[in-house]
């Protein structure tokens, strides 16, 4: 123990000692330190060693500095101020006090007049570096003036010398100036210009012997790898590197015989021939985007309209060709890549003619101009114009066309006739390979008789889509479903929201306009089943290419039946009007079972509707027999809506749904016990004999759920999880990024600051008041120590004193020997 | 000559003695009746003081008569303020009880007086004290009569309704204020509460009893009858009267041991169509608010919540299943309806015999455990046997075609012993929900996406074969 003491101090010392030796610890009590023995967090950590011994004496020394002096200064009017060099710095020796007392005395003997020159002795002024006194520098000037043509010379003596020279460039100046510097700074380098020649010529014929020695070298080597090759090639190393004549043959049937051998190779060469006879692929038809078959489908449409036209204006005998079919194909694919105008337009109306034969283009264009209702079309630039003009036309409500249209189509001429078969032949063609053109197919193939043929040919192939319900419904206003069909597909084929940016929303018009129809069509009375029929059709093809402008079409309608249910409730039963939806409402509410996904959770549309559904049988009163059947029809409609996903409605209690709930009995037991009761209410014999299938029914899907359910678990508790003990809660820790200790974290800036200077303000009066403490403490040393100097000094005086009186006594008493008895000292003894 | 008359009645007041004539032509102007003279006894000044005391109650009778009678409200407001001016300086000093009483009767039994008088009187003299505590005693008395003739004759007086109404606009917390009042007060209320009232009346009196009538009341706890009685009513008067007296057991110390028991036979399907739901099911929440109700009792009540969720509105639906979840979240003891571990698997009884006498029950619990041993029909919570079953009702629940119940019912999810990680649900918000709040809310709701229905092979009529299933019975 001792020694592990021992050891460090000896090191502090030697460490000190080496540092500074005055410094070395001469007072003892300097080497008293605090040594710290935990870390604590908070505490102030700089220096861990506080040499609190060495603090104190310094703290003393200050204040005997300060404190002591003006304690000496107290109660006296005058001051001792001593201004002599070093007295009140004691790190001065005396030699230094007395050099600085020198230095001083000799400031102030030189420090008289700072601006005046010296006598003489020791300052010289100097030009280039020269003195002025020394002879080079005048030399020049001289020497020049001494020869016979100053005036040259004296420029050049202006040019090398005034001003130091440095103004004027002069050529081969550096030159000039390296060879002075060179001479001034070492003459040995100065050659002659024999000596450099001999040095130049030195070096050539060093360089030329050095490039005869090379060529030397390289022949020798050349001869020594010519050498070596002859050697070689006298060996016959060389020989398996060149092939020798004749040796082909033999090693080809060596690498076949080889290749026979090895299995794979044999396996790859018949896989190799046999690839021979694969059938190599081919470039199909590319698939076509949406935009295109939009596209195809209204050429197809253009056509079959410029054929119509045609045939409507024609002559009856032999105009338009025998062959509709082929000309229709013919025409539209020439009028798609018609060019506008030019020579190419020319061309290609040439080509036309040539294919269409002599007939075609002049009779129609005679038939237009002699046409007086036309007027648009009497340019005379081309067909395709007026007939779009005149599709616009049509599209834009002239109901008196159609008729005469109709008229015309009534016409009961063969050939006529045999063209409307053909075109509606061409229309099931096409319409069984094209998207929008389905329902135009299918509508055909319902209504199969000649009559509807007739009346679909009669319709414009080219319909604009209808800015109002009001177009529309004159449109089709006392046309059969087939035809309602028809006019709509066209007008989708034609207005496909492909084809342009804008179609979208007027597609958007006129899904508003066909669900208005619709709805005015479900509340007609005898109910056109039909109609609704395509109508949905439409409709159902239509969805998914506006679907949020569908939504809220159908969200608007829902409000309004909405509102009216509530009016309905809210007003007296004796008004008369039924709270019941109405057939409309029904029939709506099953166009949008239809249109949407009834299995969805929440569904923009059916949600609310199927909220509808519930308030209606909820809440309707039930006063009249149409009622009821509204009602079970509400009841169906809400089974529909809720059997795909298995969703139970309380309203309308139908068995089939639930077959899943899990409270499946409990849900039944209402409608059970009302079948039940109606047992005893004595029903015909049909009904009653449904009742009792229904009965057994319920009561046979209730046990099974009996047998089949457990009592609750929760998900994903399993007993396993629940058997394990609880699990030791955790906490985490948190730490903070940028703690400080004794930082105050009060999210008012304010008051933390406050409290700061709080604590600051006690830190410094604490301090203060310590500071005071100990300057008393110092003071009362002070005091202590003057008061026993003084005592001391008394002390002295007085046993000086008492001496001098003991002194005197003893001299009486020895009668002034000065005790020096010998007698006595002797007895004394 | 109402000049005349007035300048009479003023010569009269000046100077009663030598005008004394004055006042019979005052009095044969307002009683038209002729009176046939006395016969005179003794001298005249007792004559002339029986004939005035005749006359003054021939008087009184006339204005009262005016009032009942139904005249112009003005006439009527005027014959009152007479008549309050009568009773005032009839004995000076003091308030002629005997003929106040009469004429109070008179206006509220009559059915032709005019609000005006009604309101006048309360305005103008029912701030006096005297005034009011001798109408609460007359209030008090005239109920009692009423009650005891409706007792008489079984079926109620129409008379008596007006008069009640009146009683109830009369009714303010304010007359109670010392201990006469008080107790005058409470006897009036309590007259009042023993006649056969009206329904709207009694829903009017119920609505206010516990916070405006009860804590001034002197003895509270005789309205219990009244509170039993009303309990007997069912539905949101029930539900009133049981608030009162839940007032009364947990304030004044009142003993009803079937106070849940009540409670739970209000749950009805009806409470669900009734107008006042929300005010219904506020108060259900706070009765069953409280932590301290036996676990059995609260499971029965989430079981007798979930049964009703079964086939109310969506609405209603969300409103019981938040009571559901509430209930179980403050009696963890219920957890077990929502998540009932799996039994150990038993060892095989040796003794099969005794497995027999179990009967039922046992074999309900055994194997499936698929009978609902829940008694819906019981009574009485604790006959219900609720605790031992399990709430299928909410599994189904999972599948309503509402998506928001069906969101409620997902909360139920979660395990809610863990107290930090649930809360209860607020019930004030669903508590006004109805069919069209609900289709309103999901009419406005903003559309992210719609999806469009998918065919495999596109229906092609409106009603479709394909959808016949869902329209059995239906020629399609």
């Amino acid at each position: 123990m001792a020694k592990r003491r021992k050891a460090p101090r000896k090191a502090q010392q030697a460490a000190a000692a080496a540092v500074s030796k005055p410094a070395a610890a001469s007072n003892p009590f300097e080497r008293l330190h605090s040594r710290k023995k935990f870390a604590i967090l908070g505490k102030r950590a700089k220096g861990e060693q506080r040499p609190s011994g060495k603090l104190r004496s310094e703290a003393v020394e200050k204040r005997e500095k300060t404190l002591l002096v003006e304690y000496k200064q107290l109660r006296k009017a005058n001051a001792f101020i001593d201004r002599r060099f070093g007295e009140d710095d004691d790190t001065l020796t005396a030699e230094e006090k007395a050099v600085a007392r020198f230095q001083k005395e000799r400031m102030k003997a030189i420090g008289g007049d700072r601006f005046a020159l010296g006598d003489g002795e020791g300052e010289e002024l100097t030009h280039l570096g020269r003195f002025l006194s020394e002879g080079g520098l005048g030399e020049a000037p001289e020497s020049s003036d001494s020869d016979e043509d100053g005036g040259a010379l004296d420029d050049a003596v202006v040019r090398e010398f005034h001003f130091g020279g440095g103004f004027v460039r002069k050529e081969g100046a550096a030159d000039v100036s390296a060879g002075s510097t060179g001479a001034e700074q070492d003459p040995e380098r100065r050659r002659t210009k024999k000596e450099v020649m001999e040095e130049v010529m030195a070096k050539s014929k060093a360089a030329r012997s050095a490039k005869r020695e090379q060529r030397a070298e390289d022949l020798d080597a050349t001869d020594a790898l010519d050498a070596q090759f002859a050697a070689l090639v006298a060996q016959g190393g060389l020989a398996d590197l060149v092939r020798p004549k004749g040796s082909r043959r033999d090693r080809v049937a060596a690498a076949a015989a080889a290749a026979a051998q090895a299995a794979e190779d044999i396996v790859f060469d018949r896989a190799r021939r046999e690839l021979v006879f694969e059938a190599k692929a081919t470039v199909g038809d590319r698939t076509h985007t949406a935009e295109e078959l939009a596209e195809a489908e209204a050429q197809r449409l253009q056509a079959l309209e410029a054929a119509r036209q045609r045939r409507m204006r024609a002559a009856p005998a032999g105009v338009g060709g025998d062959d509709p079919d082929d000309d229709c194909e013919a025409a539209g694919d020439k009028d798609a890549a018609a060019p506008a105008g030019g020579y190419a337009a020319r061309r290609h109306k040439r080509r036309r003619a040539e294919a269409a034969g002599p007939s075609g283009d002049a009779l129609e264009d005679d038939f237009e101009v002699s046409d007086g209702d036309r007027g648009g079309s009497g340019d005379g630039s081309g067909s395709e114009d007026g007939e779009d003009e005149d599709t616009d036309e049509d599209g834009g409500a002239a109901t008196g066309l159609q008729a005469r249209q109709a008229a015309r189509a009534a016409g009961a001429h063969p050939l006529q006739q045999s063209l409307r078969a053909a075109s509606a032949a061409l229309l099931r063609k096409y319409g069984a390979g094209a998207a929008g053109g389905g329902a135009g197919a299918r509508g055909a193939e319902l209504g199969s008789s000649d009559a509807v043929k007739a009346s679909l040919a009669a319709l414009p192939y080219l319909l604009g889509l209808p800015a109002s319900y009001e177009e529309f419904a004159a449109l089709v206003a006392g046309r059969p479903a087939e035809e309602l069909s028809a006019a709509m597909g066209r007008m989708r084929a034609c207005n496909a929201a492909a084809l342009s940016a804008d179609n979208r929303r007027r597609l958007q018009e006129f899904y508003g306009v066909l669900v208005q129809h619709f709805a005015l069509r479900a509340g007609a009375r005898p109910l056109p089943l039909d109609e609704l029929d395509v109508l949905t059709v439409h409709l159902l093809a239509l969805t998914p290419e506006v679907p949020v402008y569908a939504a809220t079409v159908a969200r608007a309608r829902l409000q309004r039946l909405l509102d009216r249910l509530a009016a309905a409730l809210r007003g007296s039963p004796a008004d008369g009007a039924s709270a019941w939806p109405g057939a409309r409402g029904l029939l709506l509410l099953k166009l949008w079972a239809t249109l949407f996904p009834a299995s969805d959770r929440r569904h923009a549309v059916l949600t609310p509707a199927a909220l509808v559904a519930g308030a209606c049988l909820a809440l309707c009163p039930l006063a009249r027999a149409s009622d009821v059947a509204q009602g079970l029809f509400l009841a169906s409609l809400a089974l529909h809506l809720t059997a795909p996903a298995q969703r139970l409605a309380p309203e309308a209690l139908t068995f089939a749904v639930f077959g899943k709930a899990a409270a499946l009995p409990e849900l039944l037991a209402p409608a059970m016990s009302a079948l039940r009761a109606l047992g005893a209410a004595g029903l015909p014999q049909a009904l009653e004999t449904q009742r009792r299938g229904a009965l057994a029914a319920l009561e046979a899907a209730a046990a099974a759920r009996i047998a089949a359910r457990r009592p609750l678990q929760r998900r994903g508790a399993t007993s396993a999880a629940l058997a394990r003990a609880p699990a030791a809660k955790m906490y985490n820790p948190r730490f903070e990024e940028d703690y400080a200790a004794g930082r105050d974290n009060d999210p008012d800036r304010e008051r933390a600051e406050q409290r700061r200077l709080k604590r600051q303000l006690q830190k410094e009066k604490r301090g203060a008041m310590r500071e005071l403490r100990k300057d008393a403490v110092f003071i009362g040393g002070v005091r202590q120590a003057e008061a026993a100097a003084a005592a001391a000094e008394l002390r002295g005086t007085r046993r000086a004193n008492f001496a001098i009186l003991e002194q005197q006594e003893a001299d009486a008493r020895s009668g002034g020997q000065g005790g020096m008895f010998k007698s006595r000292k002797r007895g004394h003894k | 000559m109402t000049r005349s008359f007035s300048d009479l009645g003023e010569a009269l007041l000046q100077d009663p003695v030598s005008n004394a004539n004055n006042a019979a032509h005052l009095l044969a102007a307002v009683c038209p009746c002729g009176e046939a003279p006395a016969p005179v006894v003794g001298d005249a000044e007792a004559t002339y003081r029986q004939w005035l005391l005749r006359q003054y109650t021939a008087l009184l009778a006339r204005l009262r008569g005016l009032i009942a009678g139904g005249a112009l409200p003005i006439v009527q407001t005027r014959a009152l303020s007479t008549l309050m001016d009568l009773v005032r300086a009839e004995w000076p000093g003091e308030f002629a009880a005997a003929t106040f009483s009469p004429a109070l009767e008179a206006v509220l039994r009559s059915r032709k007086a005019a609000p005006e008088v009604i309101s006048a009187f309360l305005n103008k003299y029912l701030a006096y004290a005297d005034v009011r505590y001798h109408t609460l005693k007359v209030l008090a008395k005239a109920a009692a009569r009423s009650a005891a003739e409706a007792a008489a004759s079984s079926d109620s007086d129409a008379a008596e309704q007006p008069e009640a109404g009146r009683q109830d606009m009369v009714s303010d917390a304010d007359l109670a204020r010392n201990v006469y009042d008080r107790r005058a007060w409470s006897g009036a209320w309590l007259a009042l509460l023993r006649m056969p009232l009206p329904d709207d009346i009694f829903r009017k009196v119920l609505v206010r009893l516990h916070a405006d009538v009860l804590p001034h009341l002197i003895n509270p706890l005789l309205l219990t009858d009244f509170l039993t009685n009303a309990l007997d009513r069912g539905g949101l008067n029930g539900m009133l009267a049981l608030h009162g007296i839940f007032t009364l057991v947990t304030r004044h110390g009142l003993e009803y041991p079937r106070f849940y028991e009540r409670l739970y036979q209000l749950l009805t399907p009806a409470a669900f169509q009734a107008r006042q739901r929300a005010r219904f099911f506020e108060l259900a929440d706070v009765f069953l608010s409280s932590g301290l109700v036996p676990a059995y009792t609260a499971a029965a009540f989430a079981k007798r919540f979930a049964r009703l969720a079964l086939t109310a509105p969506p609405a209603g639906a969300l409103v019981s299943i938040a009571f559901v979840h509430n209930l179980l979240r403050r009696h963890p003891a219920c957890g077990v309806l929502l998540h009932r571990p799996p039994r150990p698997a038993a060892p095989a009884d040796p003794n099969p015999a005794s497995c027999a006498p179990a009967g039922e029950a046992d074999a309900a619990a055994g194997p499936g455990g698929g009978v609902d041993v829940y008694v819906e029909v019981a009574p009485d919570p604790a006959l219900s046997r609720a605790i031992e079953s399990s709430l299928w009702e909410l599994d189904s629940l999972r599948n309503h075609y509402c998506p928001q119940v069906a969101a409620v019912v997902g909360v139920l999810d979660k395990d809610l012993a863990d107290r930090k990680r649930t809360a209860e649900i607020d019930l004030a918000p669903l508590l006004p929900g109805s069919y069209a709040s609900l289709a309103n809310s999901e009419l406005t709701r903003r559309m992210k996406r719609v999806p469009t229905a998918f065919y495999a092979e596109p229906p092609r009529r409106l009603l479709d074969v394909n959808c016949a299933a869902d329209f059995a019975g239906w020629a399609i």
